[in-house]
Parts: structure tokens; C-alpha cells; sequence
């Protein structure tokens, strides 16, 4: 496989994109033969009332200028582009680019997601150390709830100061 | 905000993301590390072929 992992420590300031999504993003690795850098993205979603945060691999063309992926949320992703040994790296990386956004950002409220349902909770440890980091910037948990439908887990932070 | 309100929420960020096709251009870090990185892998397979070579001599 021509990828290569090549994680970036020391990431660019937030940045927003033409959507108005605020990022924080930090190379993985890059794929060799189709020109490409896969990116942690980082990202405050504005949707009217709450910024929502999600945090996805998605894979930048280096040749073909704005092309981007969807963010890609699934496992089989992290298999693919982070190796076993650095993966807690990775979850402090994303948990260090979680403060730099919320702490620019501010936002009121603060919504998260988790991908999977019905998640066990040893999988749910990325969610709490996330919230940590959303704590460590003044807000606190007002919400979380597993949804009876869909069997996600949902989170509401708030601003305390 | 109710709960069914949080769940709407995470479901428009969702999709708006989901939608995002273009981003931001490619920044020029990331262009450098990639041709070094393709350097690095041209050096490494030309020594692989040179040893390979001595060794097929040899």
C-alpha cells in the first residue's frame, strides 16, 4: 500500500471552510501514488442555535485543488490510516483540537454525536476524554442520553461562563 | 434545547458535512511533505534495486 503514515504534531490555527465549518485539521499520512494527505478534521458545525462537534478522516487531493472527501467516521477508516500503536496519540491530538476550536469558537451550546449505536462503554472512553477537553474550556454537561430509536449517544454541552 | 432538538442538530451537521465536496485549497505544507516523502521512497527503492543488483553479481 502506498500510504505512509506521517502524522503532523503542531497543527495550523482554526480555519473555517466555505461551508462555515470551523476546523482544525492535522495530516495522518499521505497516499503516495494518488497524491493525497489524509487529515484528522476537526470540526464546529454552526446549525442555528448549537455549533455540533464532529471529528472525521477525510482523504485532500494534492493535485486537484479543493477536492476533499466527506469525513469518514467508521473504524474500518482508523484501521486503514492509523497504525495500533499511535492511535493514542491520535485521541490526544483530536482531544488538543478540540480545545483550540472551542476555545476560539465559544460557542453557547455544543452538541455531540457518537457514529455508532448502541455503543459498549469502553467504546464511549473517546467520547468522555472529548468531553474533558470540552469541560477543560468552561462548559459542562447539561444532556446525555442514548437515543431510544436510533441508539446513539448524544451529548449537550453549555457554557458556564 | 429538548432532546429531540439535539438529535436534529447532529443530524443537519451530518449532512452538511457529508455534502462537502470541496474544501479549502490543498495547503502547501502538505504538497512539500508529500514530493519529499515520494524522494524518500525513490531513494529507498533505488538502493533497494542496487543492492538486489550486487546481489544477483554476486
Amino acid at each position: 500500500m502506498p500510504y505512509e503514515f506521517d502524522i503532523e504534531t503542531d497543527p495550523d490555527p482554526p480555519f473555517t471552510d466555505n461551508l462555515g465549518v470551523q476546523i482544525v485539521e492535522f495530516a495522518l499520512g499521505y497516499d503516495l501514488d494518488r497524491d493525497i494527505v489524509v487529515v484528522m478534521s476537526v470540526m464546529l458545525v454552526p446549525i442555528d442555535e448549537a455549533h455540533d462537534l464532529r471529528f472525521g478522516i477525510r482523504e485532500k487531493s494534492l493535485v486537484s485543488d479543493w477536492k476533499v472527501s466527506a469525513p469518514d467516521y467508521t473504524k474500518e477508516a482508523v484501521d486503514r490510516y492509523v497504525p495500533k500503536v499511535w492511535r493514542a496519540f491520535v485521541a490526544n491530538q483530536i482531544a488538543r483540537a478540540v480545545r483550540k476550536l472551542v476555545n476560539q469558537v465559544q460557542p453557547e451550546n455544543l452538541t455531540m454525536e457518537s457514529y455508532y449505536a448502541g455503543l459498549a462503554t469502553k467504546a464511549l472512553k473517546k467520547y468522555e476524554t472529548i468531553s474533558g477537553s470540552v469541560h477543560s474550556c468552561g462548559y459542562e454537561t447539561t444532556e446525555q442520553f442514548r437515543h431510544e430509536t436510533s441508539q446513539k449517544d448524544y451529548w449537550l454541552f453549555r457554557k458556564t461562563v | 434545547m429538548t432532546r429531540d432538538r439535539i438529535v436534529e442538530v447532529s443530524k443537519k451537521a451530518a449532512q452538511r458535512v457529508a455534502k462537502a465536496e470541496v474544501g479549502t485549497p490543498a495547503k502547501q505544507k502538505y504538497v512539500k511533505r508529500l514530493a519529499e516523502l515520494k524522494t524518500k521512497r525513490a531513494v529507498s527503492a533505488g538502493r533497494a534495486a542496487d543492492r538486489e543488483k550486487g546481489r544477483l553479481r554476486a
